[in-house]
């Protein structure tokens, strides 16, 4: 991953919505509600989509179709999990974060 | 219930706003059907159980908004870049609005700080634009614009010539114009001509003017009646009921536009006719009559037409071109077929002739005369213009260097340098604009002043107007005055400086030299435009000056005169024609108040003339001619040709002869090109000679001084007085000529030369006079002459008496009012007096101009080196010195000026040669005295800033800087 570049501050949640949620749970409406309610923003649908696919393209993430659903007006899901690059990416991100963090103090903070 | 999962649960339960879901289709396919399902299960499985159908729906509604955000749409990427740029580029546009509206509100404040720029400004640009716009329309209405009836741009002039036998402007036959027509580049061809017939229709006798064309002349003009019908081919008929189609101008002048008249028969000539239609108010050149009848109405072109005559000239003829067909193409065409014709009647077309034929568009041929004066007049103002650009540019130029610290305030607070040239820009426009609307307006003012001397050039003068091209003119103008007196100096003196200098006055001083330069340039400039003009307005003055002091050769003091034109079907012999004018003239005479009282075939300068051919008795030389006291020749062996009707067609001599050849432009004919009717050259001992039928008092009523032998009675003689040039040709003194015999054309019978008179000019006051022969009117009888009047009272009492004496001969005879023959004189040369007044008139506009722009320059460099003199003269210069050095700026500027405008003044001049009468465009005289006056014009427009300067004092000049 670390030859790609680093990931991006949405890409990062919008990777770990998609862990937290796992199995059938983590397809975009769910992954969207997530993200919402974590971050506490509104966020577009589509913009949670446009990184996903571009998160599929760097192979960090990967998507399967489900069966199509009435309540989705006959429309199936589309589910996301993470690749192991893409674990892989974000267990990096977290290592650099802290230790960036390591010896910083801010004025507000305990 | 339902199998299609994608219909499944639908019925009768709350779904997503359909238009909502509609635009949600518009997102990338990619993760479309996604979107559009996750929304949907949320709107079903949790917004709507929790919140109600309409928080829903607003809900969905939020959700698609913020999805369609073109953002996140890869395809669209671009074109939301392309949009965000739309953007900016409006958001820009928007601001430059602002910044417009804020220019504009300090240029106005800018503007009214300096009253006196304002007023200078505008008066010259409104000069400039409204001069340039006024001569412009008459380019435009009287030689640019296509002709306004329909076919107009197809119309040709067809003229035949023999260029070797000094015939340029032959006429035609209709047998040769039949020929014409053949050609394939030629959809029709006709001869045309007009002549005058007594209408006689219940109201008063009228002479009326009257085309005479063919049958489907406006048919193939494309122009359709007003009321009634056209001509059809079975109204051109030799008998019975003529046929008129009447102007729509003569419609409503004559008959108030009552339509009661159409198809009641009137009397023309004593022939039945009757109005068939009224023709629309469309002026159709050449012809511009009252009313219209075809060929064989009128019994000359018939008689023409049954002669069958070649090559003996005869109608003015047009032609319409094809459609599709080249100008080109069809004049090779018509040449070809020329020569064929002189190929085929070698007799008719003598090959040592040069005969040919041409064709020219007929708008060329209308505009001919107007084309070199409003050439050179809109050269004039154009440079006039180019004068007040370049003297705005140098006011301006002035105010913004006594600006420069505003500018340099307004660009250390952040405004850049596009902002500060809008700025400029934006005032220059503001006074651009001002000065179009004031020009345009004074343009149309002036355009009913302009329009009789549009009229002396050509026939289109009425079509003059202010219209869409000369809109544009004046706004491309005020458009381009702006570019040239705001930006150029804004731009140059952005450039030249450093801004923030501007900051300290001192720097002032230094930095002007370059600004002062400029200025000088422009002056320079401006003196040069001026110097061409004043030489071209000075060698048009002293043509114009040399034309007056011409001596017409007669001297017409209180003489009236009018033209009388006799119904020709009534006056057809020659004797009936005498038994008119002779007791008329009689009667006149005897009348009270009349001092004298003659009668003329035409009179010197009203466009007509004739010409003969005459042979002497006996040869100066000894040698008696071939011919001499000969037997009448027979009849038809004259040569010639058909009269063209217009002359009044009387001259034929009842025993067979005639003596005239030639008749020459008539003022019936809407253009002037003469037309000529060949004759086989003249022997050796036959000459050519203008040719007048007067009676004997005609000398003394014109003032034409006799200068050997007597006038006697002359009416009833066979006499005949010369003129001296044609005295001068066979005798050395003109007592000599007397008693002499000499022999008309084919008249029998000779002629005694009793009077040798003064040279007339007849034609125009710029060509010598040529020879000339008078024979008595009986002799030669014309039934369109003129009757003069030597009488101290005025036109009325003339036309009164007039009236009663024709009423006693025939009172269905129409009568002319009378003009005094001074007029006709003074109208001879007024188109170049015109053309000359104007150019003067722009000429000095032009000076006075640069005149302002020269005292600008020396008074402002003067206030510059105020300091300078100070020093001076603290070291001793005297005042002397110090005027001698502002006027040696003043007037090295000018010399310069001089330097480039003298030899751009030789070049153009040259143009003019053409309007020139007397002087040449070389004359140095006019050189030296333009530079001359100019040089003292400069010499005073320096005078005052010169004297500015050295009234200052040395201390208080110090103590300023």
């Amino acid at each position: 991953m670390g030859k790609k570049g680093f990931l991006g501050e949405f890409e990062q949640l919008v990777m770990l919505a998609v862990a937290r949620l796992k199995g059938d749970e983590a397809y975009g409406m769910r992954i969207h509600e997530e993200l919402q309610q974590t971050i506490d923003r509104p966020v577009s649908i589509t913009a949670v989509y446009v990184t996903l696919s571009r998160l599929e393209e760097k192979g960090l993430v990967a998507s399967w179709k489900g069966e199509p659903t009435a309540e989705r007006g006959g429309r199936a899901k589309k589910y996301f999990k993470l690749e192991a690059a893409g674990e892989e990416a974000l267990k990096q991100s977290r290592e650099f974060l802290v230790r960036l963090w390591e010896g910083v103090e801010l004025g507000a903070e305990e | 219930m339902n199998s299609d999962p994608r219909r499944g649960r639908r019925n009768g339960q709350e779904r997503p706003p359909a238009l909502a879901e509609w635009i949600l289709t518009w997102l990338p396919e990619i993760y479309r059907d996604c979107i559009l399902g996750d929304l949907e299960e949320r709107f079903h499985t949790q917004v709507l159980p929790l919140k109600g159908k309409s928080a829903a729906r607003k809900w969905y509604w939020k959700e698609t908004l913020r999805a369609v955000n073109p953002v996140y749409w890869p395809r669209l990427g671009r074109f939301s870049r392309i949009a965000r740029r739309l953007g900016t580029g409006l958001r820009w546009a928007a601001r430059a609005a602002a910044a417009g509206a804020d220019d504009l509100s300090l240029a106005w404040r800018r503007l009214k700080q300096s009253p006196g720029f304002v007023v200078a400004a505008l008066l010259t640009l409104t000069l400039g634009i409204g001069a340039t716009s006024a001569v412009f329309s008459l380019l435009e209405g009287l030689w640019l614009r296509p002709l306004p009836i329909p076919a107009g741009q197809r119309l040709v002039v067809l003229n035949q010539s023999m260029p070797k036998a000094g015939f340029d402007a032959l006429g035609s036959t209709p047998l040769e114009l039949e020929e014409y027509a053949q050609a394939d580049s030629l959809e029709w061809a006709a001869d045309y001509h007009s002549m005058y017939f007594t209408l006689l229709d219940g109201l008063s006798p009228s002479n009326v003017e009257t085309g005479v064309v063919a049958w489907d002349f406006f048919e193939k003009l494309g122009v359709e009646v007003l009321h009634g019908r056209g001509m059809q081919p079975e109204d051109d008929r030799i008998s019975g009921e003529g046929r008129l189609l009447l102007s729509y101008g003569y419609w409503q002048d004559h008959y108030g536009g009552s339509l009661e008249m159409l198809d009641k028969p009137v009397e023309m000539n004593n022939r039945p006719h009757r109005i068939i239609g009224i023709l629309p108010p469309l002026p159709f050149y050449p012809l511009d009559a009252d009313v219209y009848m075809p060929h064989s109405n009128c019994p000359f072109r018939v008689s023409t037409a049954q002669a069958g005559n070649r090559g003996r000239g005869g109608y003015r003829a047009l032609a319409l071109l094809t459609p599709g067909t080249g100008l080109e193409e069809a004049r090779r065409e018509v040449a070809a077929i020329a020569q064929d014709m002189q190929r085929r009647f070698p007799q008719d077309y003598p090959a040592d002739s040069g005969f040919t034929a041409t064709l020219r568009p007929l708008q060329d041929v209308l505009a001919e005369r107007a084309r070199t004066p409003l050439a050179v007049l809109f050269a004039t103002v154009l440079c006039v213009f180019l004068i007040v650009c370049a003297n705005l540019a140098n006011l301006n130029l002035a105010r913004l260097t006594r600006r420069t610290p505003e500018m340099a305030l307004r660009s250390a607070l952040g405004a850049g340098r596009g902002r500060l040239l809008g700025q400029l820009l934006t005032e220059g426009f503001l006074l651009a604009s001002a000065a179009a609307v004031l020009g345009l307006a004074s343009a149309t003012a002036s355009l009913e002043l302009l329009r009789p001397f549009a009229q002396r050039l050509s026939v289109r003068a009425a079509e003059i107007s202010i219209d869409g091209g000369v809109l544009a003119l004046a706004v491309a103008g005020s458009i381009l005055a702006t570019l040239i007196f705001s930006l150029l100096p804004g731009l140059i003196l952005l450039h030249s400086e450093g801004r923030a200098q501007g900051l300290t006055r001192r720097s002032r001083v230094h930095r002007a030299p370059r600004a002062g330069g400029l200025r000088g340039l422009l002056v320079v400039a401006q003196v040069a435009f001026s110097v061409v003009l004043l030489v071209a307005a000075g060698l048009m003055l002293q043509s114009v000056f040399k034309l007056q002091q011409v001596d017409p050769g007669f001297d017409p003091k209180r003489v009236m005169a009018t033209r009388v034109q006799l119904n020709w079907t009534l006056y057809l012999e020659n004797d009936q024609v005498n038994d008119f004018y002779l007791p008329l003239l009689q009667d006149l005479s005897q009348r009270p108040g009349v001092l004298s009282a003659a009668l003329a075939a035409h009179v010197p300068l009203d466009g007509r003339t004739s010409t003969g051919s005459y042979r002497l008795a006996e040869d100066p030389t000894g040698n008696p001619p071939p011919g001499s006291g000969a037997q009448p020749q027979p009849a038809g062996d004259s040569g010639l040709a058909p009269r063209p009707p217009t002359s009044g067609g009387s001259a034929e001599d009842r025993s067979g002869g005639s003596m005239y050849q030639t008749v020459v432009g008539s003022p019936v004919d809407q253009d002037s090109q003469p037309l000529a009717t060949y004759q086989p050259r003249p022997a050796s001992q036959e000459h050519r000679a203008e040719l007048q039928s007067v009676s004997g008092r005609y000398f003394e009523v014109m003032g034409i001084p006799v200068q050997a032998g007597q006038v006697g009675a002359f009416l009833g003689s066979h006499e005949v007085v010369v003129g001296r040039t044609l005295a001068a040709r066979h005798w050395d003194d003109p007592a000599e000529a007397l008693g002499k015999k000499l022999f008309l054309g084919t008249w029998p019978r000779p002629l005694t030369i009793t009077a040798v008179v003064g040279d007339v000019h007849e034609e125009d006051l710029s060509t010598h006079p040529s020879p000339q022969l008078y024979v008595p009117f009986n002799l030669s009888p014309w039934r369109e002459a003129i009757v003069l009047l030597h009488t101290p009272q005025g036109a009325e009492s003339a036309a009164a008496m007039m009236r009663q004496a024709v009423d006693r001969l025939d009172p269905d005879q129409p009568l002319e009012p009378f003009h005094e023959m001074e007029e006709l004189h003074r109208e001879s040369i007024a188109p170049p007096r015109q053309t000359a007044q104007l150019l003067g008139i722009f000429a000095l506009a032009a000076l006075i101009v640069t005149a302002t722009g020269i005292v600008g320059v020396t008074a402002y460099s003067a206030s510059r080196r105020r300091h300078e003199f100070g020093v001076r003269m603290v070291f001793g210069a005297n005042r002397r010195n110090i005027l001698l050095n502002v006027l040696k700026e003043g007037l090295g500027l000018t010399s310069l000026g001089l330097l480039l405008g003298l030899p751009a003044a030789l070049l153009t001049s040259r143009l003019l040669q053409e309007l020139l009468f007397g002087v040449t465009w070389s004359d140095p005289a006019t050189y030296l005295s333009v530079t001359v006056f100019f040089l003292l014009a400069a010499a005073a427009a320096t005078l005052w800033p010169a004297r500015r300067a050295t009234s200052i004092d040395p201390a208080s000049a110090l103590r300023c800087e």
